[in-house]
This record gives C-alpha cells, sequence and structure tokens, in this order.
C-alpha cells in the first residue's frame, strides 16, 4: 500500500513538472555553421564548443556590429571605426574618433583571423573575444555608453528579442549573449584568399619582385611577422619613441612590469597596403614611412626588441621588392564579402583614395 | 484554468524554498567606521585625520568554508556573493551554521578562472559594473567617496581594487575565530570596519593617492588593508 501510494505520487509529480516542459511547442533550433580552419593553419584559440557558431547567432551579431544603438548617442557603430574596405580599420585615422567628437589614443586594428588571437588591444589587456566589445561600448571616447543601457535599449526594441531567441533559444538579453553574439561574427571574418595564399596553395605564382620580396621577407621580417597569421601575437618595442602627448606606455600598462614599456602586439602584416596608417598610434601614414623608421628613426632603449637592436637595415632595392610582396597579402575576397558588409550600405565597390602608398 | 494549477504548484514550490531559506541561521555584515555604525551620509575621519564620506561600497566575496574542532573542512558555497551598502539583502547570506565549527573563511574577490573565461552572468554580469572592461579583470571591491582632502573634481576619491593574475593579485582570504558561545538561532554577525582602507596595514592618504583604477601596487596595498577590516561580533 505504502509503495503504491509512493509510486503514485512520483507519477503525479512527474506529469505536474512534465506540463512546464511542454510550454513552448516550437522551439527554435537555430543551424550550426562549422567553423573551416585554412589548410595548413594552426587550431584556432577560441573555444567554440562554449559558443557555437549559428546561422542566427552570426547574423545577430553582424546586425549588432553595425547597429549605432550599442553607443551612448547612436552615432557610433562598432563598423563605424572597422570599415570593411580597409580590412576592419578605420580609413585614414590615425586615431580612431568616438562620439562627441571625442579622439581615441589609439589607431583602429584591422579585424581578420580573431579566432587565433589569445589577447586583444595594442596592449594585450582584453583576455576574450567575448569581451572585447565591452572595451570600445564603455570607453568614454569611444561608444560612450553602459552595458546596463545598451542592454536596455536592446530589450525594448521589436527586433532583438526575437533575434536573441532565433540564436539563443529564448529572448533572454545579457551581456554574455551579446559579446556571444559579437564574436561569432567576428570568427567568421577570416581573411585567407590573397594572392600569397593562392601561391602556397599551387594555385598562382609570384611575379619576379613579389618572390625576391617574399625572400627578403623571410629572412628579415618573418621572425615576429610569422606565416601564415603574419604575426606571433608578442608584445615588442620596435624603437617607436614614446607620443609626449600620448604618454602611452603599451603592454607596461596592463603588467606594471618595467620591462614590458612601450612594447605593443605585433600586427598582423596581412591586408597591410588597404590598413594604412600604421603603429598603435597611427603615427606612420604610409608603408614607406615604416620602411623609413626601420632603417633610419627608430630609437634604441632598454626595452627594444633584441631583434632590432642594430635597427632593421633596408636597401632602397630591398623595400620595393618588400612592397611588392606585401601587396601579395591583400585579400580581396575578404574585403569585398558581402556577408560581412553593412546591411544597410552593402559593399562599397569603390573603396576611398589610397593617398599614401 | 491550466495556468492556474501551474502557478499553484510554482508558488508552492517557492514558498517551501524560502521558508527553508529563512529557517536556516545567516551570516551578516555590519558596517561600521572604527568603532561606530557607519551611515552613509555621515562624515568620519580616517587615520591620517582626512574627512571622509562614503557613499559606494561594494565586494565580491566567495569559496565560504567552517574549520570544524577536528580540523575538517565543510564547504559552505563556492557561489560568489555581491556585498552592496546600498542593497540590505546582499548584506545576508544563508547559510547552515555547524554548532561545533572553531573557525569561517572565505574569500574577498573573484575567482581567477572566473577571471579568463569570457563574459558571466548573474551576479558576475559586467553589467553591474564591478568589472574593468579596457584590461580583463572583476574589480574585486570599490569604495566611492568625497573627502574636502582628495584634489580631484568634486572632491571625489575613487577606489577600485583589482587584480587576478601574480604578482599583482588581489583577491585576499579572511579567516576569522568563531565565537565559542553562538546561539543557533542568531545570525552570525560579522563586524566590516571601512576605515581599515586607508589604515589596515598600510596607511593610504586621500590627499596623496585619490584614486586606484588598476591592478598593481596600491590596488595590492588596498586589498592588504581591506583584508583586516572583518571581526566576528562577540555579543549576539
Amino acid at each position: 500500500m505504502q509503495i503504491k501510494r509512493t509510486i503514485l505520487f512520483i507519477v503525479v509529480l512527474v506529469i505536474l513538472c512534465a506540463g512546464f516542459i511542454s510550454k513552448d511547442n516550437h522551439p527554435t533550433i537555430a543551424k550550426r555553421v562549422q567553423f573551416k580552419v585554412p589548410k595548413g593553419w594552426p587550431t584556432p584559440v577560441y573555444d567554440f564548443s562554449k559558443n557555437p557558431l549559428t546561422e542566427e547567432g552570426i547574423a545577430l551579431g553582424k546586425q549588432l556590429f553595425y547597429d549605432g544603438q550599442l553607443s551612448k548617442d547612436g552615432t557610433i557603430s562598432c563598423g563605424s571605426c572597422h570599415q570593411q574596405f580597409g580590412a576592419f580599420n578605420s580609413y585614414d585615422h590615425p586615431l580612431s574618433h568616438g562620439i562627441e567628437n571625442a579622439l581615441t589614443t589609439r589607431n583602429a586594428p584591422a579585424l581578420f583571423n580573431l579566432a587565433w588571437q589569445k589577447e586583444f588591444m595594442w596592449d594585450g589587456g582584453i583576455n576574450h573575444l567575448d569581451l572585447q566589445p565591452l572595451a570600445p561600448i564603455t570607453a568614454h571616447n569611444e561608444m560612450g555608453e553602459d552595458i546596463e543601457n545598451v542592454l536596455t535599449k536592446l530589450k525594448k526594441n521589436k527586433q532583438y528579442p526575437k533575434l536573441f531567441k532565433a540564436a539563443f533559444g529564448d529572448e533572454t538579453i545579457n551581456t554574455q549573449r551579446l559579446g556571444k553574439a559579437l564574436s561569432q561574427f567576428l570568427l567568421t571574418m577570416v581573411s585567407s584568399n590573397s594572392k600569397y595564399d593562392r601561391v602556397m596553395r599551387g594555385e598562382d605564382s609570384f611575379l619576379l619582385p613579389e618572390k625576391l620580396g617574399h625572400d627578403i621577407f623571410t629572412t628579415k621580417c618573418a621572425q615576429c611577422h610569422t606565416a601564415p597569421l603574419f604575426t606571433d601575437y608578442t608584445y615588442r618595442n620596435t624603437g617607436m619613441p614614446q607620443e609626449p602627448y600620448l604618454k602611452d606606455l603599451g603592454r607596461m600598462t596592463i603588467t606594471n612590469d618595467p620591462s614590458d614599456s612601450l612594447k605593443f602586439r605585433v600586427p598582423s602584416l596581412r591586408n597591410v597596403s588597404v590598413s594604412f596608417p600604421y603603429g598603435h598610434d597611427g603615427r606612420f601614414f604610409s608603408l614607406i614611412n615604416v620602411f623609413e623608421h626601420y632603417r633610419n628613426n627608430m630609437q634604441i632603449g632598454p626595452t627594444t626588441d633584441a631583434l632590432l637592436k642594430n635597427k632593421l637595415p633596408l636597401s632602397n632595392y630591398e623595400i620595393g621588392q618588400l612592397r611588392a610582396f606585401l601587396q601579395t597579402l591583400t585579400d580581396s575576397v575578404f574585403l569585398k564579402d558581402p556577408q560581412f558588409s553593412d546591411p544597410g550600405i552593402g559593399v562599397l565597390s569603390k573603396p576611398p583614395l589610397d593617398q599614401h602608398n | 484554468m491550466q495556468q492556474n494549477w501551474k502557478i499553484g504548484f510554482l508558488i508552492t514550490i517557492l514558498l517551501g524554498l524560502t521558508n527553508m531559506a529563512i529557517s536556516q541561521p545567516t551570516v551578516q555584515f555590519k558596517m561600521m567606521f572604527n568603532n561606530q555604525t557607519f551611515h552613509k551620509d555621515s562624515s568620519y575621519s580616517n587615520s591620517a585625520g582626512e574627512m571622509v564620506q562614503i557613499h559606494r561600497f561594494m565586494f565580491y566575496t566567495t569559496k565560504w568554508k567552517l574549520i570544524t574542532a577536528s580540523n575538517d573542512t565543510i564547504n559552505l558555497s563556492n557561489e560568489h556573493f555581491l556585498i552592496n551598502i546600498e542593497k540590505e539583502l546582499s548584506m545576508v547570506l544563508p547559510f547552515p551554521k555547524l554548532a561545533n565549527a572553531t573557525k569561517l573563511i572565505f574569500d574577498i574577490g573573484v575567482d581567477s578562472i572566473l577571471n579568463t573565461t569570457g563574459i558571466q552572468t548573474g551576479i558576475l554580469d559586467p553589467a553591474l559594473g564591478m568589472f574593468w572592461t579596457w584590461r580583463t579583470g572583476y574589480i574585486m571591491a570599490k569604495l566611492h567617496g568625497v573627502s574636502p582632502q582628495a584634489k580631484t573634481a568634486g572632491n571625489r576619491f575613487s577606489y577600485e581594487v583589482g587584480g587576478f593574475q601574480s604578482p599583482f593579485n588581489s583577491v585576499r582570504t579572511i579567516e576569522l575565530e568563531l565565537p565559542t558561545q553562538h546561539q543557533k538561532s542568531k545570525p552570525l554577525i560579522i563586524k566590516t570596519d571601512l576605515a581599515k582602507w586607508f589604515s589596515g596595514k598600510h596607511i593610504i592618504q586621500i590627499g596623496t593617492t585619490p584614486n586606484c583604477h588598476n591592478a598593481g601596487k596600491l590596488a595590492m596595498q588596498l586589498a592588504d588593508n581591506y583584508s583586516s577590516m572583518f571581526s566576528m561580533a562577540i555579543n549576539n
């Protein structure tokens, strides 16, 4: 008798509980997208198991990336400073611009191949891609907004609760989902279709100057700008004297270690011909400025990189060949791929004129 | 009709849970400034003789455990809690209190793994403002106020302590002896003396250092200081 009652009680309890589960009759299941690692590339550092790519998640991330609502006054989106024709850097702005005429203290870096990048910002202060967008959103001289306000705006919006539901299963909008959605879009931005890549895949061949440039690059540049990502993601002082107004100490700001003074992240050289100006504060307008810095203008200090203690001797001839090679790193497929472009504008068929290179 | 019994069922379960929580002894923080009960709008004098008014004080705490008389460790909770002087309820933590425990141990700060694995939710959501967005890491504790000695706009001082990596890991573990005669039904009261921020181990003067907004030496000194702000109230 006792047992029968217990069984009955359990059965009733299970049925009652089941009532709550079956509430949503049409659960939406987001369509999984497989992340493709280009042949011969290392394993990505991003943990996709914690944030599996889906069509809906990527679409939501793209919508957010180009939405000015993420800024305080609605004028600045991520896409404002990360423009596709410049490999998602800021066209011709040494320092990127924020709300209310604010200037930031650093050059907006180009964005691609982020799945392989472990730390972000020129000083490497941010340790996870999901967290990265929170920095520009909250910086007073960038988008100037509170995370809480962004979430409130998105929750009030007619579309976003539906888009979050499609991507994550329910309408909850929180910081984690905001970051994950943006990451999903950013992770799809893989640049691996330059002429260099085609040559490496045996589908194309270098012209003579490009080939000579590649050889010079391999001896003189590749130790830090290592293929296939064209960066080793380390922090190095390349002899750029401290800018007296910005007083930027780079990596030392994060580590408090004087041996990290004036060190900045080695940038990738993929798409380098279209992503001017160069340097963490955009002080170099053209590749010629950069070469001139390395061969003549470097200031050797206590933390200057060991590889550059004698500067980087380059002849005019070598510079010519190097420029030819660096052009082969431009990925025109990536720069014009509509899946990354502003949904309101589309691909700009004619990028602005390159006045410098 | 179908909705009604569902709601009824939920309410019953919720009531049951609440009852359980209420019937358990709790740990409660009591804010002090030196020997006085702390009030948000009052002025106090710190050890350097500077007048201070504090309007914001928050800190994360986790890894609560008890040590028994026989030296066994009993884990109470690895959950994170955010104590906030502006939220009365946040200052009460529901734990079962075991009679033969002699020591209470807890951390001030956020576990390092949660500083390195992307964006967290709930009480650890960066939207709560206890997070540095420009360099990854939780603000383990913050103290904001005004002092005529602060040579800053609005005479404001602002201490935000963080850093989870050696050599500037600002997480601190607190050990408190439990009172021997404690009535099981009453909450355990932990006196939290805000004056210790300025004088716990190092003298911090608002006049010379009104701000802390990064991991580093100052954050470490402030963390050392406030790690000595807790003590068990003896007569409760």
